[in-house]
């Protein structure tokens, strides 16, 4: 890696640079998403009862390896900072892709919110179990501190950044393999898991309660598709990415699967459902020291690796938008020395912060859903544009997912249940959620679509469209 | 085709512009939130066939066929007859992990006896989806012309 | 009025200094933010461009197609 600031001439521009590898990219997936396990998914037992989470775990996780397959052949052919966004402005326009931007930016800053507010609340209760006064410690420094110190991380460099997150994750992931071994085998405890005796084969609310759990069941993968936000800084690209994002997809399954698990044989569905953080209360019912210490580090870790990813990703949508000045031109700054958006950086923290100290838990998630589900109904319009304008003789693709057109109609199907089921849930945020994109539309046509680049923002190698 | 310049923006106007779209941000979250419509509320449950009176003095009294009656009061303090596990029909196993996680009867009890209630109008859902398809559609429609603009400046016009 | 000036306990301390470690960081981002602004000019700032591989134009001259 060159520093530029260094004596001599004078630089004529300064770019992002690829010092990322594959490790990095599954760090910054899985890190991300790993939290999902560790808090928020056990709202959907709220919903539906636990046989109706691990339905909607499995049905959300097809629409996810859909999302996926999508993903990977547009990523391996379009590989630029912004992820989707830059994929929407290559094949849909200018309009689809201010909006694709909004919803990576709110959906990683919201989950960012979620995660340091559980950090700030982990470390409230770690106080009162080491001998505090119940509410004597407040959690809002931490959760200022767990900000501030993630978003110090990233404007230092994302190299660091990430490489942090790999081993916090990692971290992470052992915590829960370690949790359901020692269940499974009597290792640190001898509870035994026991789903029947805790009704496990029961749907408390039918049917229609699984339908309503697949809002929360998103919460199991959200954030996976992030991956593509890294693809400006990441070596040999269209290897790496497809690679980190696989791994990181089998990661995710395997993680779900197991959290449900020992989660569903340890804990009362009607509890487990408002848990703050049930792997952790799992290991508190196990009894033993070392798993509820070391369930305490996974969950906190894996918050703090998902804040991490998150200031990365939302960082870089917001400065691809400054870039090509669908944002204020003022993002689109690189650090002369550390390389990384660091005034997109600097800018998201105060919303991360100020909704983490909300202390609003399920609205600010369901922020965070609502705009991850908006980007995925995106993804079929995308892959059918990408192919119609692009037939698959007339650019190199570094992937080309099969039966096309199969998972983008499964997709859109499985949008259209998942909003469904927003809508039992949370119907006024939902409304709400419509309304500020429809506003900000407005807004983006009338008002902001001026200063926009026209064709200087279409930089793929590509021959013209079909069509146009 | 004459390439398009871009005006450049003044500070302030980008001051302005990222201001509002924060503005917007804490309105979509917050709006919700002071209407108290934001999250679905739970209801009252218990098992069996149930009952839901209100009685003279405001306190809400919800019994079932079996003898458990949960009341609450108007200021929200809440209180059961006849309570037991096997009343809100939880196993021994599921007594013992509520032990374990420090939580007594009552406390469980209040846990136990909220249920969401799913019922819907099909028009308020016809007119939400409906309202995110034409979203989507707007969005595609609008996307399209200016990515006709995109394309001729990339490409030159005619194709 | 002044309940925070009370000294609880060691969480007080703690609490303290996740603030001040805290505001320490934002300030410093903000200080660096500035001064990299006065340093180099917005122009040479916001100079990267989509799709561009410095380290493979420095390789082998490679020039974005």
């Amino acid at each position: 890696m060159t520093d530029i600031t260094a004596n001599g001439e004078k630089p004529s521009s300064i770019n992002l640079v690829k010092v990322l590898g594959p490790t990095h990219v599954w760090a910054l997936g899985v890190g991300i998403v790993l939290v999902g396990e560790f808090m928020g998914w056990n709202y959907s037992v709220e919903k539906g009862g636990a046989l109706g989470s691990i339905i909607a775990c499995w049905i959300i996780g097809l629409l996810y390896t859909c999302v996926a397959m999508i993903d990977s052949e547009v990523t391996s052919t379009v590989a630029a900072a912004g992820g989707q966004y830059t994929q929407a402005k290559h094949t849909t326009g200018p309009l689809m892709a201010f909006n694709v931007g909004l919803y990576l930016v709110l959906a990683y800053t919201m989950l960012e919110a979620a995660d340091i507010f559980v950090f700030g609340d982990l470390i409230r209760i770690a106080s009162e179990s080491l001998g505090a006064e119940a509410g004597m410690v407040d959690a809002r420094p931490f959760v200022l501190l767990a900000v501030s110190a993630l978003a110090f991380l990233n404007y230092r460099g994302v190299f660091m950044a990430l490489s942090v997150n790999f081993l916090i994750t990692a971290v992470a992931f052992f915590s829960i393999i370690v949790l359901v071994v020692a269940y499974q085998f009597g290792i640190f405890t001898a509870e035994p898991l026991q789903h029947e005796g805790l009704g496990m084969g029961s749907l408390p609310y039918g049917w229609m309660g699984v339908l309503a759990s697949f809002q929360f069941g998103i919460w199991y993968y959200l954030g996976i598709e992030g991956t593509c936000q890294a693809a400006e800084e990441v070596r040999s690209c269209g290897r790496s990415l497809p690679l980190g994002t696989m791994t990181g997809m089998i990661t995710l399954l395997i993680a779900a699967a197991l959290t449900w698990y020992v989660c569903a044989g340890s804990l009362p569905w009607e509890y487990l459902g408002t848990a703050l953080a049930p792997l952790y209360d799992s290991a508190r019912v196990s009894g033993s020291t070392v798993l509820i210490v070391l369930l305490w580090v996974g969950t906190v870790f894996s918050a703090l690796a998902s804040a991490n990813g998150c200031i990365n990703d939302a960082a870089r949508a917001w400065f691809s938008m400054g870039r090509d000045r669908y944002l204020p031109q003022f993002f689109a700054a690189v650090h002369p020395k550390y390389r990384t958006p660091y005034r997109a950086i600097i800018f998201l923290i105060p919303i991360a912060a100020s909704f983490g100290f909300l202390q609003l838990l399920a609205p600010t998630i369901t922020f965070s859903i609502l705009s991850g589900l908006l980007g995925y109904t995106f993804m079929p319009i995308n892959m059918f544009r990408f192919r119609g304008k692009w037939p698959l003789n007339t650019i190199k693709r570094g992937y080309i997912h099969p039966f096309h057109p199969i998972p983008s109609l499964v997709l859109l199907a499985l949008c259209a249940a998942t909003y469904i089921a927003v809508f039992l849930g949370f119907g006024t945020q939902l409304l709400a959620m419509m309304v500020f994109y429809i506003v900000a539309s407005v807004w983006f046509v009338l008002f902001r679509y001026k200063y926009v680049q026209r064709g200087d923002q279409f930089t793929m190698a590509w021959p013209r469209p079909k069509g146009y | 085709m004459a390439k398009y310049q871009p005006r450049k923006q003044s500070g302030v106007g980008q001051a302005f512009d990222a201001i509002f779209l924060l503005v917007l941000v804490f309105l979509a979250l917050l709006v919700p939130l002071e209407m108290e419509l934001a999250g679905a509320a739970k209801g009252d449950w218990l098992p069996g066939e149930m009952k839901v009176e209100t009685a003279t003095d405001g306190t809400i009294v919800v019994s079932n066929d079996k003898g458990l009656i949960k009341r609450t009061a108007p200021d929200g303090t809440i209180s059961f007859e006849n309570l037991t596990w096997e009343a809100l029909e939880q196993t021994p196993v599921m007594q013992a992990q509520w032990g374990k996680l420090d939580m007594d009867l009552e406390t469980a009890a209040a846990a136990i006896t909220l249920r969401y209630d799913y019922s819907f109008s099909w028009g308020g859902l016809i007119a939400t989806l409906a309202a995110i398809a034409g979203y989507f559609a707007f969005l595609v429609w609008q996307s399209d012309r200016e990515y006709r603009q995109v394309i001729a400046e990339k490409f030159g016009n005619g194709s | 009025m002044f309940d925070f000036l009370q000294f609880r306990g060691p969480w007080d301390l703690i609490q303290a200094g996740a603030w001040l470690v805290s505001i320490a960081l934002l300030l410093w981002m903000v200080w660096d933010a500035i001064r990299v602004s006065q340093q180099y000019s917005e122009d040479i700032l916001t100079s990267s461009q989509e799709g561009v591989d410095e380290l493979a134009m420095q390789q082998d001259g490679h020039k974005r197609g």
